[in-house]
């Protein structure tokens, strides 16, 4: 088996279609904690809800599609009332207590997600589109995982172009640096935040949208992922997309090896890559704020 | 134009002014002047809205600007140039300034990214270089000249001549002194007596968190005591 190229490229693939799911996961919550020094360990639920919605209008409208533009808008709707009512008022309360709050409200989505949706495990077909699969080295990939690549690859483009390369982005990078001196240029950095946290809601929805037809959808999943996304925020340096995307691949692939070549190790291979970073790197390999 | 009025401030518990009052009228420059750690910094903070206004008012052109938030003071008009400087360590040197243009363009004036280089033409050289990659004296041009493409009435500058060389200081020295010709309203923090005495009309003197001395700076260079006893030049 592990002669065959074949095999290797094919968990090549599921390392990297793991990877992308957790850039976008981690990509917000690294922003949103570069910028307004807030941990919010509900994003996972938010991933959660993102798949529960997109179960739902898939079921309401019948078009996968649909889902899919419109569960990240529904899941940024909730983060813009969760950011008004919460986030806000808490932005002020010190580490301890953010981490506290936004524990709590991963309790209150598990029971949420009970109540709209039942505890149960829900499932979400495929689109029709890309329910086939590619022969890749004599092996049927499936199309549905290279075009969960392929939206990671688009996202990380278009935030790279939109970050490095225009004002918005500028301004998002001197807010991260210093949003005292941003404001003192007559920058809005509470808009800024507010629009940055929506932002990053709305790609965790994508995220939980996109997993729900690979995975099964359920109350935990987002508990599941949470996890391994806040070491990848970890290991590649608070604050910054250069980081969420090394940290995510770094994550993805020792994930996705670790089980088919060392199954008894793989849950702890990413643990111990969190300690050697912590250990060599305590800042993360590509921290936004040096 | 500015005016601090009986202002009281401080890091949460610690008071560090207990009952400042100056005043700046437009397009004089004004010093303030005091030992390390008076309170220099800290009015100036405060002027910007980064540190809350406990006692008393400041008011611009009439206006209470306390309360207001920083980014509220910087478009009635205020710009601050740090003591440090606060360059965007992530952001090149046209990026830095380009921060300052949505504002600045709104508010209009003469001051545009052409004449910023005109006047700095090292920041022209050195527009593509990560803000970090510049030398102190450089960084200390990009400090001012972002402050200046906001179009401000009122420059705020704390000790723009900290940590750098004599010749540096000098083009420093040269550049505001043909900002005050253009007659540009200036509020100046300086340790450097020199310096400040010789761009300034007016001085204030901070000491135990008060206000101990104000006056034109031809008095103040006349008054070896007052010097003496709270410079200690
Ligand atoms: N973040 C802070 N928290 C608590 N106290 C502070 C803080 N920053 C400054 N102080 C204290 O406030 C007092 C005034 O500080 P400030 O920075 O305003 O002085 P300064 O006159 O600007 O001094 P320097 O000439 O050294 O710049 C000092 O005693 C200092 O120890
Ligand atoms: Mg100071």
């Amino acid at each position: 088996m592990f002669a065959d190229p074949g095999f290797w490229i094919v968990q090549l693939l599921n390392g990297l279609q793991f990877s992308m799911l957790l850039f976008l996961l981690s990509v917000g919550l690294t922003v949103i904690f570069g910028l307004m020094n807030f941990v919010n360990l509900a994003h996972g639920s938010l991933y959660a809800l993102g798949a529960f919605v997109g179960w739902s209008w898939v079921n309401v409208s019948g078009s996968y599609w649909l889902a899919f533009f419109l569960a990240p808008v529904c899941v940024a709707a909730v983060g813009a009332l969760l950011y008004v009512t919460l986030i806000d008022r808490m932005r002020a309360a010190g580490p301890l207590n953010q981490v506290l709050v936004t524990f709590g409200l991963i309790f209150v989505f598990l029971d949420v997600f009970r109540y709209f949706w039942g505890d149960f495990t829900l499932g979400v077909d495929k689109p029709a589109l890309l329910a086939g699969g590619f022969e890749i080295a004599g092996q049927i990939y499936p199309a549905y995982r290279l075009f969960i690549i392929a939206l990671g690859l688009l996202v990380l483009a278009g935030l790279w172009v939109v970050l490095e390369r225009t004002n918005v982005g500028a301004t998002i990078r001197a807010g991260v640096d210093n949003s005292e001196m941003a404001s003192c240029l007559g920058i809005n950095v509470e808009k800024v935040f507010f629009i940055v946290f929506c932002v990053g809601c709305a790609l965790a929805g994508l995220a939980g949208v996109v997993a729900a037809p690979l995975f099964s959808v359920s109350p935990g999943m987002g508990i599941e992922l949470l996890i391994p996304t806040l070491i990848v925020v970890v290991i590649g340096g608070l604050g910054s997309l250069k980081g969420a995307i090394a940290g995510s691949l770094l994550v993805g692939m020792l994930q996705t090896f670790g089980q088919v070549l060392a199954p008894q190790l793989a849950s702890m291979l990413v643990y111990l890559l969190l300690a050697a970073t912590l250990i060599m790197r305590p800042q993360g390999l590509f921290p936004a704020r040096a | 134009m500015l005016e601090l009025r009986d202002v009281h401030s401080g890091y949460g518990e610690t008071r560090v002014l207990h009952g400042i009052s100056i005043d700046v009228h437009a397009g004089e420059v004004v010093a303030v002047l005091g030992r390390n750690g008076v309170g220099k910094t800290t009015t100036l903070k405060t002027v910007m809205g980064l540190l809350p206004c406990l006692e008393g008012e400041i008011l611009l052109d009439g206006r209470r600007l306390d309360g207001a938030r920083p980014y509220d003071i910087a478009r009635s008009g205020v710009a601050y140039v740090p003591e440090t400087r606060d360059i965007f360590p992530s952001l090149t040197v046209l990026e830095n300034l380009e921060l300052s243009l949505p504002l600045g363009e709104k508010r209009g004036g003469g001051w545009t990214l052409a004449r910023v280089f005109e006047i700095f033409p090292r920041l022209e050289q050195r527009r593509a270089n990560g803000g970090m990659q510049l030398s102190g004296g450089e960084q200390q041009m990009l400090a001012i000249a972002r402050a200046l493409l906001l179009n401000p009435s009122l420059l705020v500058l704390d000790e723009p001549t900290e940590g750098l060389a004599p010749i540096v200081i000098g083009e420093i020295h040269s550049k505001l002194a043909e900002l005050k010709r253009d007659g540009l309203t200036i509020l100046l923090v300086e340790q450097n007596f020199g310096f400040a005495t010789s761009l300034a009309d007016r001085c204030y003197v901070l000491g135990k968190s008060v206000v101990q001395w104000s006056g034109t700076s031809d008095a103040i260079l006349a008054d070896k005591d007052m010097q003496h006893r709270w410079l200690g030049v």
